[in-house]
């Protein structure tokens, strides 16, 4: 048998042959691949260094941030002196290896899998959902004979057999490649799914009595090579050959997870991720997945609506503006700004004087974490207090996860080794935590305190001793909730928890991560471009909020909504009258008791986050850009400027109508904003035509 | 109901024997289902859970070996060797008779051959593989025990007096 390259371990850096080139001469072989010489790094799998020259090997369950394990068959390769095919996905490069990926033995081979997988497989293409993006009809037309010996009855299984309310899995189309148990096994480590039985009896399921819960599951339906796994939530709405696919980023996600935004007809059908492994790997969660989604165009809110003799009147953007600026003009104003907006957003807030104070709502902290997501995954000791990243930003759980477990990455096991402990109520990632420390309120400081005697030697409970014996190891990150770094009384002991971890130097540098992650999407945008002139508590007296209960505003223009959280502020607003910029209304708003509160006098409706252009900051300080995917709400019949509007445009518009000149385009306000802030210089993302997606 | 205290300290045993806990997963499951005759998802979970593993482990192992009941089975087994050897000594003759013996009435076709007593309380099975007791051919096994050379008629009124005792065993010991 062949070892498998995951005993090996490189440096993330080491992506098959092309990266490895660079490489010094001893760390590399030389094998010949198709009469064609190849340099790869050693380690490296036979169908990783077939990639990096474009030589596609057939793969099923090799997938390039998973584990090989050989288990399908289909990248059967000749190589020279071994006496059989070789799977190529398990095979390591070695030096002077001749390998034939094109040879009469090597094409039956892959020929005889073919016709193995497909003996059972029911070939229902017409009505499957995976028909057109599916790697087994991709394979069956590209190394398979195309004619079928097998004259028996096929196997019956189950169809459509629910696993989730979110994942539908036929057992029929199934070629057991593991993909699906092997994610849930490697990446959020949670074990959800199981292989039962055995042969062809075999079959992918729950551990029987257990639920499929996993904030994860709308993975398994891309990695499925098959359309065994499909997702409840686009099962027969479209065909993927009808579907325009947008780079576009995570409208929930303060870690910026990139997806592909995949629209019919302007409508956002699905969600998925699109691999960046600075960022989200080829993960997403799915919360981003299923719960972003937009709702139906025509069931939004498209028209600006006007109070009148104290009913809410639909009313075109001319006289929405013209009734907002009426409200705004003369008037103290106020703006509370919700910290999931685009930059560009806070970009005319801060810069356009729509008001005389502008606050954000919920809070968020007051200083932006230090170091990186990258970082925290390289870290050797990590420390979670107050918050539990599985449930609350999942996507965390997986970066904090990479510094405790090996990932794979193109085909190599990598990372891994650190040591985490938690201090918190929830724990999603407790089965890899070292110790878990479980507090919660006013007992978090307590157990961060007894943390810290530990760390320091001067004492501290047997747990905590035992929690502090695992973090020994440099560097080291720190990943607070917000709730307890908020409470002014915990300064003193984050700082000295931060200086017992050491996760800051003597010159003031984190090789690690370092401080408390705000749930919203785009906290940081807006800390770093309304930190200076904004109050990052509207509630506080300084800020809108409390002024405007205090009775100090007239008039407070609320932008955006807020996900998890329940929509609007309506207590904080005193006897101030409201303008509200909002997403989130369905179309009979107006009428709809309870939908708008009774303070708001005019509401302007605005575009989902997928159907505008505009720029996240994440968490850990990546500007990223996404142009619009989807197209907006409007009324039928209405003309492109009756439709909701971009978060930033609205806002525009307004300062416009206020006689304050903002750029009415993207790309101006862009370069208006581009003189101050480091954001609005890197470009949007070039929208990606289907051709050049790679298939997963 | 979970696992006595004998049975939980005997697996605890097995996981200090091997340097990775996954190992003792199989082990433990066979000492499991010896208390329990079968291995319901409760005592998945709770085996592993004593050793520290995923229940999805214990119900993969437990579900690729035959061997291993993930559905309940009645507490007297008796699984008749049909193979070859067996065969030829009239194996057939000696399940057809033994059922005829236990008023059972016998269900599928030769590889899947199965039945019960009206109770419920005895098994036949004529779908195992070889049991490597060619030599004493016929034979069946009755839980860990064989019982071979069942030849003539004698030999299986003493193995269906036996079978009943085990039942009235297992009857009285339900109650």
């Amino acid at each position: 048998m062949t070892t498998t390259a995951s005993e090996k371990k490189d440096s993330p850096a080491a992506s098959s042959a092309s990266a490895a080139q660079a490489a010094p001469p001893s760390d590399t072989v030389t094998l010949t691949i198709d009469g064609q010489k190849v340099t790869a790094k050693k380690g490296t799998l036979l169908v990783e260094a077939a990639r990096a020259v474009k030589n596609e090997i057939p793969v099923f369950c090799y997938h390039d941030k998973l584990k090989p394990v050989g288990a399908c068959r289909m990248c059967l390769v000749e190589i020279e002196k071994m006496p059989r095919l070789q799977t190529a996905c398990t095979t390591p490069v070695a030096e002077g290896m001749v390998v034939k990926t094109k040879s009469d033995m090597a094409t039956g081979g892959q020929n005889a899998t073919i016709a193995l997988l497909l003996a059972n497989h029911p070939l229902d293409c017409p009505v499957c959902d995976k028909g057109g993006e599916c790697p087994l009809q991709d394979n069956t037309f590209a190394h398979g004979v195309g004619t079928s010996k097998f004259e028996e009855e096929k196997r019956h299984k189950d169809k459509a057999f629910e696993l989730s309310e979110n994942i539908v899995l036929d057992r029929e189309r199934c070629i057991l490649c593991y993909r699906c148990v092997r994610f849930h096994d490697e990446v959020p480590g949670d074990r959800a799914l199981a292989v039962i039985d055995r042969g062809s009896h075999g079959e992918i399921g729950l551990a029987s009595g257990e639920q499929y819960t996993s904030p994860f599951q709308g993975n398994v339906v891309d990695i499925c090579p098959v359309g065994a796994l499909t997702s409840r939530h686009y099962r027969f709405r479209s065909r993927p050959w009808d579907l325009k696919s947008q780079a576009g980023i995570a409208a929930d996600d303060p870690t910026g997870s990139n997806v592909w935004i995949d629209t019919r007809d302007g409508r956002v059908l699905r969600l998925r991720p699109r691999e960046n492994v600075d960022v989200n790997d080829a993960w997403i969660a799915d919360a981003t997945r299923w719960g972003t989604l937009p709702a139906e165009r025509s069931e939004r809110l498209a028209q600006p609506l006007v109070r009148k003799g104290g009913k809410l009147v639909a009313v075109t953007w001319f006289e929405g503006l013209r009734a907002a600026a009426a409200l705004v003009r003369n008037h103290n104003t106020g703006v509370v700004a919700t910290p999931a907006l685009t930059n560009e957003a806070y970009g005319v807030l801060a810069e356009g004087g729509l008001g005389d104070a502008v606050s954000v709502w919920p809070r968020i902290a007051a200083t932006s974490p230090q170091g990186t997501l990258a970082g925290l995954s390289s870290s050797k000791s990590v420390v979670v207090v107050g918050c539990d990243p599985w449930s609350e930003i999942p996507m965390l759980a997986i970066a904090v996860r990479r510094a405790l477990v090996p990932f794979t990455r193109d085909g190599i096991a990598t990372g891994g080794g650190g040591k985490l402990v938690v201090i918190a109520a929830e724990n999603g990632l407790a089965r890899d935590s070292a110790a878990w420390l479980k507090a919660s309120g006013a007992d978090l400081a307590r157990a961060v305190a007894d943390l810290c005697d530990a760390l320091e030697g001067k004492g501290g409970s047997d747990a905590a001793k035992k929690a502090a014996a695992q973090l020994t190891v440099r560097p080291s990150s720190l990943v607070m909730g917000p709730a307890f770094a908020h409470e002014p009384g915990n300064a003193a002991l984050v700082k000295r928890l931060q200086a017992a971890l050491g996760v800051v130097d003597d010159k003031g540098a984190c090789a690690g991560f370092s401080g408390a992650v705000d749930r919203y999407t785009n906290a940081r945008g807006a800390r770093e471009l309304l930190g200076d002139k904004a109050a990052l508590d509207a509630a506080s007296a300084a800020g809108v909020l409390g002024r405007a209960g205090a009775g100090a505003l007239d008039t407070v223009i609320v932008v955006g909504d807020v996900p998890h959280c329940a929509g609007f502020p309506v207590d904080g607003l005193g006897k101030a009258r409201a303008v509200w910029l909002t997403a989130s209304l369905p179309k009979d708003a107006s009428t709809k008791a309870g939908a708008v509160p009774d303070v708001v006098d005019v509401v302007l409706p605005l575009a989902h986050v997928y159907e505008q252009g505009g720029a996240f900051t994440t968490l850990d300080g990546r500007h990223q850009g996404f142009d619009a995917a989807g197209i907006p709400p409007s009324v039928p019949g209405a003309g492109p400027d009756e439709r909701a509007k971009a978060d930033w445009y609205a806002l525009a518009l307004l300062a416009a109508e206020l006689g304050r000149v903002t750029p009415h385009d993207l790309k101006g306000l862009r370069a208006v904003l581009s003189t101050k802030h480091a954001f609005a210089r890197i470009p949007l993302n070039r929208n990606k035509t289907r051709t050049e997606l790679t298939v997963v | 109901m979970s696992l006595s205290v004998t049975t939980r300290d005997a697996i605890t045993a097995e996981v200090a024997k091997y340097p990775y806990k996954k190992t003792a997963l199989l082990p433990s499951l066979k000492l499991a289902q010896k208390e329990k005759g079968w291995l319901s998802t409760e005592t998945l979970a709770e085996v592993a859970d004593l050793i520290g593993l995923p229940h999805s482990h214990a119900i993969e192992l437990a579900t690729f070996y035959a061997m291993l009941f993930t559905e309940k089975v009645a507490p007297v087994r008796v699984e008749y060797c049909l193979q070859l050897p067996c065969a030829l000594v009239g194996a057939e003759d000696a399940l057809a008779k033994t059922a005829k013996l236990l008023d059972v009435q016998l269900h599928g076709e030769r590889g899947t051959r199965h039945g019960h007593t009206k109770d419920h309380l005895i098994e036949l099975h004529g779908t195992v593989e070889c049991y490597g007791a060619c030599h004493r051919a016929p034979m069946c096994r009755v839980g860990d025990d064989y019982k071979e050379n069942l030849k003539t008629d004698d030999d299986l009124q003493r193995l269906v007096a036996d079978l009943k005792t085990r039942a009235a065993a297992a009857k009285s010991q339900a109650h």
